[in-house]
């Protein structure tokens, strides 16, 4: 059984239908990549997927590990397993990035009846996992995401996803506003997640990302419909091409 | 809200932490003895009083 099953999924917001029917199955280790212009659903996407409030499900249904999440409340979505990192992450003052990651840290462990983290511990984990992403250790003492670089919200992030584990990971637009030497380590993190145990979701507007972290599928939405499904070289024919070939169709 | 129960904080526990640092920011700029006891004030109101 695949460990993301999205079916028929029609999605409404503000009364106005902006997903049309999308279905998309992940298997465990796979890379789907979702791309697309501006306004044709990419983020209503993950956001229903990850359950704000106002992303009306009107019909069809999201699996995950063969549960349906749509019942499920924002953060048991995150207990089970699924991160969404943000296009634009949230700044929250007062609270600083390493008191951030314990609460995170330590909702989960309570979820599964661990002990919250020990200081010694909690440190060499956030060590380790910063030094992969190449972070200056001593952002984990600024408040979350204030005055944050842009690529330093978006380390933050593959920081927060890194030491979360999730089995299903939506990564929203996060290559936008990063330059190139960020986006190999940013994509070098993403990567070293990717095993048989979860599957990731990419959505983004470039095919630069998808150099860097190879999809093993990529679809097209245009205007709240998947219009092409292909492999990693679909980017390569809608670079050169751009999305005008689709709009006849849609 | 959304994006600290995105990451598995509880409703309570979100507001909790929000709270926690936005007074944090705010009694930062208090004098020393002002924040210490402010501090503990806004530990004591904020306990069960979210749900």
């Amino acid at each position: 059984m695949s460990l993301v099953v999205i079916d028929d999924l029609h999605v409404s917001v503000d009364g106005k239908e902006i997903l049309k029917g999308i279905s998309i199955e992940i298997k465990h280790g796979e890379v789907h990549a979702i791309m697309g212009p501006n306004g044709t659903g990419k983020s209503t996407l993950s956001y229903t997927i990850s359950g704000r409030n106002g992303y009306e499900v009107t019909k069809g249904s999201i699996l995950v590990n063969g549960k349906n999440i749509l019942d499920m409340d924002v953060h048991e979505r995150s207990l089970m397993g699924i991160f969404h990192a943000f296009q634009y992450p949230i700044e929250i003052p007062g609270v600083t990035t390493s008191n951030f990651l314990k609460s995170t840290i330590n909702a989960r462990r309570r979820y599964q009846g661990l002990e919250d983290i020990d200081a010694v511990e909690f440190l060499k984990l956030i060590n380790e996992k910063m030094k992969l992403l190449n972070m200056d250790p001593d952002i984990i003492k600024r408040p979350l995401n204030v005055a944050f670089s842009g690529g330093e919200k978006k380390r933050a992030e593959i920081l927060q996803m890194s030491v979360l584990e999730p089995i299903f990971g939506i990564l929203d637009e996060t290559d936008s506003g990063l330059d190139i030497d960020a986006l190999k380590i940013v994509s070098g993190g993403i990567n070293s997640l990717i095993n048989d145990t979860r599957c990731f979701l990419l959505i983004t507007h470039y095919q630069r990302l998808l150099n860097y972290v190879i999809p093993d599928y990529v679809h097209v939405l245009i205007d709240g419909c998947i219009v092409e499904t292909g492999d990693k070289s679909l980017p390569d024919t809608l670079e050169a091409e751009g999305y005008s070939r689709f709009e006849l169709k849609a | 809200m959304f994006y600290c129960q995105q990451r598995g904080m509880n409703p309570e526990e979100a507001v909790a932490l929000i709270v926690n640092g936005f007074c944090r920011d705010v009694l930062q700029k208090l004098p020393m003895e002002f924040a210490v006891e402010a501090q503990k004030l806004v530990g004591i109101s904020l306990e069960g009083s979210v749900g």
